[in-house]
């Protein structure tokens, strides 16, 4: 599991400089999108780990509602 | 803990690595995006699915989670890239571009 644990470190470093270093907003949008759905298996693990079945709830949550907020800001850079 | 669990578990470890190198290394956004949609939808699978083997008592919130990946990523995925040719930050180098034409910028 601590393989795993730097596997998503990775993930999230590369794509936080790419959320800070991205030249455009839609760049920063991507990066956004991609960290949210590595926090959804990220926290399934998680809960694996712990053994809290709370840590599912976080993912669904996350999972319903990435999805709707990537829309609204598609809508909002389009215009 | 079961053998098939944890290497479907650090597979998808590596692909949600890799989806993060694809968003840095890549050149332009259609790129990025492309990149690393597909390799993080993978690996998100992947990895519930290994999670699924490990715990069989959560087959339940496991499956919605997965259904809910599968059904949001691609649909966040092309809303952003149809938002994104629209724009000023569009790459203009595009080997193929259908829109050309048929839609004003």
């Amino acid at each position: 599991m601590s393989i795993f644990l730097g596997l998503v470190i990775a993930a999230v470093l590369f794509g936080g400089i790419r959320f800070l270093g991205g030249p455009s907003f839609a760049d920063r949008m991507v990066a956004v999108d991609i960290l949210t759905t590595v926090l959804i298996g990220a926290m399934v693990v998680l809960a694996l780990v712990f053994d809290e079945k709370i840590f599912l709830d976080v993912s669904l949550a996350l999972a319903a509602v990435s999805f709707v907020g990537m829309i609204i800001v598609g809508r909002f850079i389009e215009r | 803990m079961n053998m098939i669990a944890v290497v479907l578990i650090i597979t998808g470890g590596l692909f949600l690595a890799l989806s993060g190198l694809g968003i840095l290394r890549m050149p332009d956004v259609f790129d990025r995006l492309q990149a690393g949609t597909k390799a993080s939808t993978l690996g998100t699978i992947c990895t519930i699915l290994g999670v699924l083997i490990a715990k069989p008592q959560w087959t339940v919130e496991l499956m919605v989670i997965i259904a809910l990946v599968l059904l949001g990523a691609p649909v966040a995925s092309s809303v952003l890239a149809r938002a994104v040719y629209f724009t000023d930050d569009a790459p203009d180098n595009l080997s193929k571009d259908d829109f050309k034409g048929v839609v004003e910028k």
